[in-house]
């Protein structure tokens, strides 16, 4: 029996799972974006001061049961931020609105528990043909994810610099949708190859040479999705500002399935310099990151749903710290009451500071510059 | 990842062997142990004054503004603290209690943000987390996380042995003397629980001083019992709510419309993680299971207005007694 699955939307995830669900025999339903009125409805029947990323999925999980949807995969269960009860609310709001669906819970361990949803009512469950298929869906799905991470990495390299940047956004977007379109290992490795070839030859404005990084660490939520942080990493590119985001719906799926949690191992022990114990939610990886990218980069900003509890531990610490080492560091606490204006100039405050330390230390004697960042990683 | 033990390697030598203790975010359910743990090992415990606007102003100073009301409060208790003369202050990591539950993610990197907000002091802890523990009761598994703590104060085997015996029997007598819940006043007509989390039941300034303008319009006060394991399982209330203040108050609940009480307020904080989730959850459990008791839920924070808090206040007990007397005359619930 095949099911209508979806789930809560985190930046471009759906891409990835579309290929999973496909692999098993089942469909995939997305969710419409949240617009300012689906956000309004979910308000109403959400916690009074829950977290903003309750308030998308809710609305992303509603959309999707409006799209015909019958199984939601919630994400939680487990953990020690405020995620671990997200599916306890959910389903209780969701079934006290009146809606019909099959739930279904996945923990840390996603590799078991979305194995086991996958299992239980794949039209495939009892061929031969089962654990092939499983491996080649949970292999498909974190390559596309790899692929966007490492396309979105050359287009915040090289937006700034482009003579028209509004192309290159658009560039990626379709190579986005063609790749939701490719289930075939050969036709991603093709497309992978000819997108970041596509973005790295970019035509670029020559006389913009040694622009300011800024780092942006956070929330993987607000981090990742850009309707949650307005844009934010196009606004900077605008704003003449390469914008370095070690997060991404790659990331976020390696942690929670824990198939590349070694590779982060390393970056988690740097974070007892702050944290002896875990903190919940991204606490960990934000701290290591404002480490990192403090000593590499202009500029850091730090991005979190309002009232977050890991994040604002993070922020009582590393702002001692990013002082201390005289790095410029602004914080946004996102919700969808946001202001526009507000947020705006902020971040513009923010990158005239930032370009003008930029031009201070290059003006300096004896400053490094600053080239245009290879984006092409290893293969 | 999983940090066991987080206790300084190097040994701490407190000044005057004075050991700060902040008095707020319920570590007055284990004073009496950790009192007499530093006592036996030949520390003097020193409690913070009582909270207050002074506190508050304090900790506002050494915070960021985001944090619930009682963290901020807990940063001026420390800042009090350090201003008497405390070197050394303990901050206990209270990660778990019971196994399958968690406390507030702030309190598990409390001692963290402690240590880079006040680098001036020392900051000793215990790593408290029943549920990854590998023993299975919790005495043993707080003897586990004490003896790194009297190692940091330079105190080996078998003196943190003997220190943890001594203050879990005093902590075992303290407990045998309060069973009951505790009742602000005798009299009243009607009977109003206040619940919440335990500092926010009992400390006059976090709690807005709730349970004294519910005695001045006449009611009696209830807090949630002091032993919970005592109180009825919450069932259906209780089903689901992840963190450990969550299950107390949802357990307290159960307790007290078991025992008919003619009103409850839940007390929550703006910006507390587990209220948000868990007091609304509740109040829709208990239009189905709570027996028609009236709830008002209160979210509260520095800058909550005392003229708003009193009308609501007021507003609640009118309807208590109302329903109270609807009750009495035979009138639906």
């Amino acid at each position: 029996m095949s099911l209508r699955i979806s789930t809560s939307q985190i930046g471009r995830l759906g891409v990835g799972m579309r290929t999973l669900a496909h692999e098993l025999g089942h469909e995939w339903v997305d969710p419409r974006r949240p617009g300012l009125v689906d956000l309004a409805k979910t308000r109403r029947s959400s916690p009074e001061y829950c977290c903003f990323p309750f308030r998308l999925a809710m609305a992303d999980i509603i959309s999707a049961l409006d799209n015909g949807a019958d199984t939601i995969v919630f994400f939680g269960g487990k953990g020690i931020c405020r995620l671990a009860m997200y599916q306890t609310v959910q389903q209780e709001i969701l079934r006290r609105e009146g809606r019909r669906f099959l739930p279904h819970v996945v923990s840390n361990d996603i590799r078991s528990s979305l194995y086991g949803l996958l299992r239980d009512h794949s039209p495939y469950a009892r061929s031969m043909d089962y654990h092939r298929r499983t491996f080649a869906g949970f292999w498909k799905m974190m390559a596309k994810l790899k692929v966007i991470e490492r396309w979105r990495r050359a287009l915040y390299a090289v937006r700034p610099y482009a003579r028209r940047p509004a192309e290159a956004t658009a560039a990626f977007e379709e190579l986005v949708q063609e790749l939701a379109r490719h289930d075939d290992v050969l036709g991603i490795g093709r497309l992978y190859r000819r997108g970041l070839e596509q973005l790295e030859q970019t035509p670029v404005d020559t006389s913009r040479r040694a622009l300011p990084r800024v780092g942006i660490i956070g929330e993987s939520y607000a981090c990742i999705d850009e309707s949650t942080n307005r844009n934010i990493a196009r606004r900077l590119a605008d704003m003449g500002i390469e914008v370095v985001s070690p997060l991404s719906e790659f990331k976020f799926m390696s942690v929670v399935t824990r198939l590349y949690y070694k590779t982060e191992a390393a970056r988690l022990r740097r974070a007892r310099l702050f944290f002896k114990a875990p903190g919940g939610g991204d606490s960990l990886l934000s701290a290591a990151y404002a480490q990192e990218l403090g000593a590499s980069c202009d500029g850091i900003l730090h991005l979190y749903p309002f009232t977050c509890l890991p994040e604002t531990s993070v922020r009582q610490v590393i702002e001692p710290y990013l002082e201390a080492k005289d790095v410029p560091y602004l914080h946004f606490n996102l919700d969808e009451q946001t202001g526009h204006e507000g947020f705006t100039t902020r971040l513009e405050t923010f990158a005239d500071l930032v370009h003008m330390r930029r031009r201070r230390r290059i003006e300096k004697p004896g400053a490094v510059r600053c080239e245009v960042a290879q984006t092409r990683p290893p293969l | 990842m999983r940090y066991r033990d987080d206790a300084p390697k190097r040994v701490i030598t407190p000044v005057d062997g004075r050991v700060g203790v902040p008095r707020t975010l319920g570590f007055d359910e284990l004073r009496v142990f950790f009192d007499t743990f530093f006592a036996q090992l030949g520390f003097h415990t020193v409690r913070s004054p009582r909270s207050g606007p002074e506190v508050l102003r304090a900790g506002s100073a050494r915070c960021i503004d985001e944090v619930c009301f009682p963290l901020k409060t807990f940063f001026g208790h420390v800042e009090l603290l350090r201003d008497q003369g405390i070197s050394a202050v303990f901050v206990p990591r209270l990660i778990s209690f019971a196994k399958g539950r968690n406390s507030c993610p702030k309190l598990h990197v409390l001692p963290d943000l402690i240590a880079s907000a006040f680098p001036e002091l020392e900051v000793l802890t215990a790593y408290i987390d029943f549920h990854h523990a590998r023993r299975k009761t919790f005495p043993r598994h707080l003897l586990d996380a004490c003896r790194p703590l009297a190692r940091s104060l330079g105190k080996g085997w078998p003196a943190d042995v003997s220190a943890f015996r001594a203050a879990w029997r005093a902590q075992l007598e303290e407990d045998s003397r309060a069973e009951s819940p505790v009742r602000a006043a005798r009299g009243g007509d009607v009977t109003i629980a206040v619940l919440g989390h335990p500092y926010a039941e009992r400390d006059e300034f976090l709690g807005l001083s709730v349970p004294r303008h519910l005695r001045r319009l006449g009611a009696e006060v209830v807090f949630s019992p002091k032993r919970l394991d005592a109180a009825p399982v919450g069932g259906p209330l209780e089903e689901g709510l992840y963190y450990e203040t969550s299950h107390r108050t949802a357990r307290a609940v159960a307790h007290h419309v078991e025992g008919g009480v003619d009103g409850i307020v839940l007390m929550t904080f703006f910006a507390c993680g587990p209220d948000s989730y868990a007091a609304d959850t509740l109040m829709y459990r208990l239009e189905r299971h709570g027996r028609g008791v009236p709830v008002m839920r209160l979210i509260i924070d520095e800058q909550t207005a005392s003229e708003g808090l009193m009308t609501r206040l007021a507003t609640f007990v009118d309807i208590a007694r109302h329903r109270k007397g609807r009750r009495g005359a035979g009138g639906c619930r």
